[in-house]
């Protein structure tokens, strides 16, 4: 008599072939919607295209020309900088979930969890277009702050001691329309920097940790900085990382924001240019399609090499 | 299996809905149109939601279908942005509507050539519809502002759209703030008085504590004004260093600078970024990072007191203001300015405005002579007024009658074809994106000199291997062309061989060589041009 | 349903949308209609049966051309283009013969243009010996028009330009037809022009092309308005009025109508004086 087959031979798995029927559409989906664009971007990369039906194989042009484009590399710079501002971003998060986590009534704590998602309802467009009339040097509500508060005193009297020539009496501040601004106003961008996901996934891990780890700590004579330092972060360190590597991924790939803010061209002097921005600029300002999917093949390169780095040295230890 | 009730409700809802949706769409067809067993569609499909021209096009199509019983006209209004998704779409599909708006640049080469039908043919014809006019006799092409040139595609040696529209730029003002600041409602008659005004609404403004600017600006509407005065500037330069004696403006200042022919410290350069500094003083702060809407927000509002925009903007403009609204045209230095007149040639023509509002037959029209024909009546002498009266837009139709609300915005014809701009007539994206990310430097406060040295600088530097990059591509887009049209060559050689009768193939075999061999010397001349200044070798004096 | 079943109604339902065993059926009408429409890859699927099915000289011929501009374009079609070319080439008995011609033609077109990295001066060799075929008829013509274009515009200081454009200059007396001709006085008065050597010489070649017809109507304007300019530059006014007043009446809507009749002014002014 022949032994019955495992449950997860190659033989069970032809004999329930109806199953992988239903497979199929979401596999079918994601091979159009996600596999199919990379590999087209790939396969583009190797010519010389304007995004219609001509095209002319030119092999590595693309890359060779990439690697003496001052204009990518200067934008890399710039995406270096805006990773380091969202690092120090990540920091307003983290202490919020664990004020949030410290809370003794579960009651308050559920209320700012409500409170926190609330704002997620505003898609993030209308965000940002609100952060540009912030930003506006006429009527927005950040130079209106600065003079209510005299601070545009400050900065003008600053200004003239160092020699800036930013910061003039009388003369509305361009956050985006003067180049040495531009990184700021990227840095003041979401302000105060609570981001709702990152606040609930720190929270997440948080609530995992048991109560008797407080308690072995309190009995330890470790005080509320040392319980964040020697418990809490440690422990949150997977969340941490996960965070890490999804805000490194989009800050690379990103350029909506830049676009949004400071147009195409990346802002006066080019001050606001990413390498997402240069490859939308590349392709839809330019017409250099093919030239656009090499950048973003570099791209690609840079943030799988940014997350296998991440996923090394950021150890977590349980 | 008893089935439960809210299975039964559910069942009856769906099936009522079902028969209200029917029933309505059988009614609305029936009703919709005059025509309602026309025999014949034609389709016609835009992106312009702008107040009143959905409203125009919808009572032309009126007036023909009354014209023409049994011809249904059906006009789709769809967003421009996704117009560009929509009519890739619907063609490639074969089920594009008989004429489609070919304006916004959104089709390739190939596009054309394969989804639009030439209109040459037509062209050359006398329009019927202008029948006991003045331009009765004349082929269609010829009545149009701009002879249809604009509709020309000289890769395709044909013309591929008919344009309905056309937009000139002006600048609007608030009337009752100027007579409140100036005590009348004339606006500036020369260059002078507009800066005069300038700096006197400034001064006004700050006398009251009322923050009020001169000039809404944006990303959008700066370059009309900074654009426009600077080419005034290059206007004589652009044809001095012109390689041809054609008269017209082309783009022989971008390999003019590559040869050392003029570069950034020309007096005609200075002259033009202190232009544009006198005037880019008095624009709102910070526009360069502003958008249309936010200049169009503060001049609504009464925060500045002009702004210029295109004519395509006064409708909705007269809409919103809850102020009347003038309108002049942006003055420019006289030759005889004692700063400016020296670069001056004399006014500036708009005769070269490329018209708007272009709609292309479409191969899969099934209806293309009844297509035509409801082109040919909307662009005839008299529907071309009434498209005017009734969408507040003007007409690329030449000569025709449009209201007096719209005569300011009549094109000027009597002057000289403006200078270059940085971006060398939009030809140059690269070039002009430098020269953009450092107009700051030019317009930052400060002395004049200083900010004019500072913009001088940062062009002298990054500007040449940006206009290097965008030749080098313009090289190969041309040779692009010419590589295809190898294969017309020896299709037409072909099949003029096969029919040699047929006077059209072989026109078009001839128009083929022509045009292969024109494109390619100039090619070779721009890469000649190109690989010589890479070495730093200078011309000699021309004779 | 057993699973035989289920195989035969899949197949069933899949069979319409299953590439035939042939394609549309064409005519080479039909095909080289198809690259006026820069529909390359049809028309290079369909001369590739018609090639397949009678391999004549005229469907690899027509094969050979679509497939230089087939998509995507690459040095690997552009080999196979000039295979069928070249053996067109060797296998032909009569060097004047058509397909003869044009197939040498665009071998000098690929060395040129379609490969790349061009190879300009075996271009100009190749153009330069179809141009010396007796018999060469059209494609003789046209490839003596493109050796005078790369031997005007091969890269050179400007001191040689007059030589250079002298030589292409003789091409002339080899040319027949009128539209080549006119074709390639355009490029010597280009060339006079752009090379800042002779505004007469440049206006002669523009007269000779003129008077031979100008296609492109769109061009016609260009041509008068240089004509005039290039009188009015080297002191003939009564030409330049001439031209000048020919472009004023045919073109009416051009940008230059402005100008130009103030040029005509002046110039009748200075008759006057």
């Amino acid at each position: 008599m022949k032994p019955p087959a495992s449950r997860s031979s190659p033989a069970a798995a032809f004999r329930e072939w109806r199953l992988y029927l239903f497979v199929l559409p979401s596999l079918f989906l994601v091979a159009l919607f996600a596999y199919f664009p990379a590999a087209s971007a790939i396969y583009h990369s190797l010519f010389d295209w304007q995004g219609g039906e001509a095209k002319q194989y030119v092999a590595w042009a693309n890359f060779n020309r990439a690697w003496s484009d001052r204009v990518l590399w200067d934008s890399f710079v710039t995406v270096a900088f805006l990773v380091g501002f969202n690092l120090v971003k990540m920091l307003p998060s983290i202490a919020l979930a664990v004020v949030i986590h410290r809370l003794r009534s579960e009651r308050w704590q559920y209320l700012y969890r409500v409170l926190l998602v609330v704002p997620m309802l505003v898609p993030g467009l209308v965000t940002l277009f609100i952060w540009k009339f912030y930003l506006d040097p006429n009527l927005g509500l950040l130079n209106r702050l600065l003079d209510a508060t005299g601070l545009k005193a400050a900065l003008v009297g600053l200004d003239r001691l160092a020699g800036w020539g930013v910061f003039a009496e009388g003369v509305p501040i361009g956050w985006l329309s003067q180049p040495q601004l531009v990184l700021p106003s990227l840095f003041l961008w979401g302000f105060p920097w609570i981001g709702a996901v990152g606040v609930l996934i720190y929270l997440a891990g948080l609530q995992a940790i048991g109560t008797e780890v407080y308690e072995a700590a309190e009995l330890d004579g470790i005080g509320p900085v040392g319980k964040f330092f020697y418990i809490e972060l440690p422990l949150i360190l997977t969340q941490v990382r996960l965070n890490l590597t999804l805000l490194i991924i989009s800050t690379l790939q990103g350029y909506g924001l830049q676009l949004l803010l400071l147009g195409d061209t990346g802002g006066p002097g080019g001050r606001g240019m990413t390498p997402g921005l240069w490859m939308y600029n590349r392709a839809f300002i330019a017409g250099e399609f093919g030239y656009a999917c090499a950048i973003g093949l570099i791209l690609f390169g840079f943030i799988l090499a940014l997350s296998l780095v991440n996923n090394r040295y950021v150890r977590t230890r349980r | 299996m008893k089935r439960r009730p809210l299975v039964w409700a559910g069942l009856a809802a769906f099936a009522l809905i079902y028969a209200v949706a029917t029933v309505r769409v059988l009614i609305l067809s029936a009703t919709a149109s005059p025509v309602a067993n026309a025999k014949v569609t034609v389709r016609f499909a835009h992106f312009y939601l702008e107040p009143g021209l959905r409203e125009a096009y919808a009572q032309i199509a009126a007036d023909y279908m009354h014209l023409h019983p049994g011809v249904r006209v059906e006009q789709i209004a769809v967003p421009q942005r996704i117009f560009n998704a929509w009519a890739k779409t619907q063609l490639i599909g074969g089920t594009a509507p008989d004429l489609v708006l070919v304006d916004g640049g959104q089709f390739t080469l190939e596009d054309l050539a394969r989804h639009f039908t030439p209109l040459h043919e037509w062209v050359e014809a006398p329009n019927p519809y202008n029948s006991g006019t003045d331009v009765a006799d004349l082929p269609w092409r010829e009545t149009f502002i701009d002879g249809l040139t604009g509709s020309y595609d000289s890769r395709l040696l044909s013309y591929y759209s008919i344009p309905t529209s056309l937009f000139t730029n002006r600048v609007f003002f608030n009337r009752a703030l100027w007579r409140e600041i100036f005590g009348t409602e004339t606006p500036p008659s020369d260059y002078e008085d507009f800066l005069a005004a300038c700096e006197r609404i400034e001064a006004w403004g700050a006398a009251r504590g009322r923050p009020l600017v001169p000039l809404a600006g944006s990303v959008y509407n700066a370059p009309f004004l900074i654009d426009f005065l600077f080419g005034t500037q290059t206007q004589r330069r652009q044809f001095e260093v012109a390689w041809s004696a054609h008269l017209r403006a082309d783009l022989s200042p971008s390999v003019a600078l590559l040869q050392g022919r003029w570069d950034f410290s020309d007096p005609a350069l200075q002259a033009a970024f202190r232009i544009v500094r006198d005037v880019g003083r008095h624009i709102q702060p910070g526009f360069l990072q502003l958008q249309r809407d936010d200049a169009n927000f503060a001049f609504l509002q009464g925060r500045a007191v002009m702004l210029a925009s295109g004519a395509h903007e006064a409708a909705s403009l007269r809409a919103q203001a809850e102020f009347p609204l003038g309108v002049f045209a942006l003055p420019v230095p006289g030759t005889d300015h004692p700063r400016y007149g020296a670069q001056i040639f004399g006014p500036v023509t708009e005769a070269n405005i490329r018209p708007a509002g272009a709609f292309g037959l479409t191969r899969t029209s099934r209806e293309p002579v009844q297509a035509v024909d409801f082109l040919r009546y909307l662009t005839s002498q008299a529907t071309a007024a009434r498209f005017a009266a009734l969408s507040g837009w003007l007409t690329a139709v030449a000569d025709a009658q449009i209201p007096a609300a719209l005569d300011p915005f009549r094109p000027v014809t009597a002057g000289y074809a403006n200078g270059f701009d940085l971006s060398i007539r939009r030809r140059h994206p690269d070039a002009k994106r430098v020269a953009d990310t450092n107009l700051h430097l030019l317009i930052a406060a400060g002395s004049d000199d200083a900010a004019v040295a500072a913009y001088t600088a940062a062009l002298a530097r990054d500007y040449p291997p940006a206009l290097r990059l965008d030749l080098e591509n313009r090289v190969a887009n041309t040779r692009r062309n010419v590589m295809r049209q190898d294969g017309n060559l020896a299709a037409y050689r072909w099949m003029s061989q096969a029919a040699p009768d047929d006077t059209v193939l072989k026109r078009r075999f001839n128009e083929v060589a022509e045009q292969i061999d024109g494109n390619e010397a100039e090619n070779y001349f721009i890469m000649h041009e190109l690989a010589r200044t890479a070495a730093a070798t200078q011309p000699p004096a021309r004779p | 349903m057993t699973p035989a079943f289920r195989l035969s109604l899949l197949l069933g339902l899949l069979a319409p949308v299953l590439p035939g065993a042939e394609g549309r059926p064409g005519t080479l009408q039909d095909g080289w209609e198809l690259v006026t429409l820069y529909r390359f890859n049809e028309a290079e699927a369909l001369f590739r049966r018609l090639a397949d099915r009678e391999p004549s000289r005229e469907h690899r011929y027509a094969l050979a051309v679509s497939l230089l501009n087939r998509q995507p374009k690459s040095d690997r079609t552009v080999a196979e283009a000039r295979r069928y070319l070249t053996a067109l080439v060797k296998e032909s008995t009569a060097p004047d013969e058509e397909i003869t011609l044009a197939a040498r033609f665009y071998v000098a077109r690929i060395l040129q243009l379609h490969q790349s990295k061009p190879d300009l001066a075996a271009a100009r060799l190749a153009y330069r010996e179809l141009s010396r075929t007796p018999g060469g008829g059209f494609w003789a013509e046209v490839a003596a028009v493109k050796w005078a274009t790369l031997h005007v515009y091969e890269v050179t200081p400007w001191s040689e330009k007059a030589a250079r454009l002298a030589e292409a200059e003789k091409e002339l007396a080899r040319l027949t037809s009128p539209t080549l001709r006119k074709d390639l006085q355009i490029i010597l008065a280009d060339g006079y022009e752009k090379f800042g050597i002779s505004l007469p010489a440049a206006l002669h070649h523009l007269e000779e092309a003129w008077a031979a017809g100008i296609e492109r109507g769109i061009d016609q304007g260009d041509f008068l308005a240089r004509m005039g300019e290039l009188a009015r530059r080297i002191g003939d006014p009564a030409k330049a009025r001439g031209y000048f007043t020919e472009f004023l009446r045919r073109f009416r809507r051009d940008e230059r109508v402005y100008w130009i009749t103030q040029k005509v002014a002046d110039l009748e002014q200075g008759d006057r004086r």
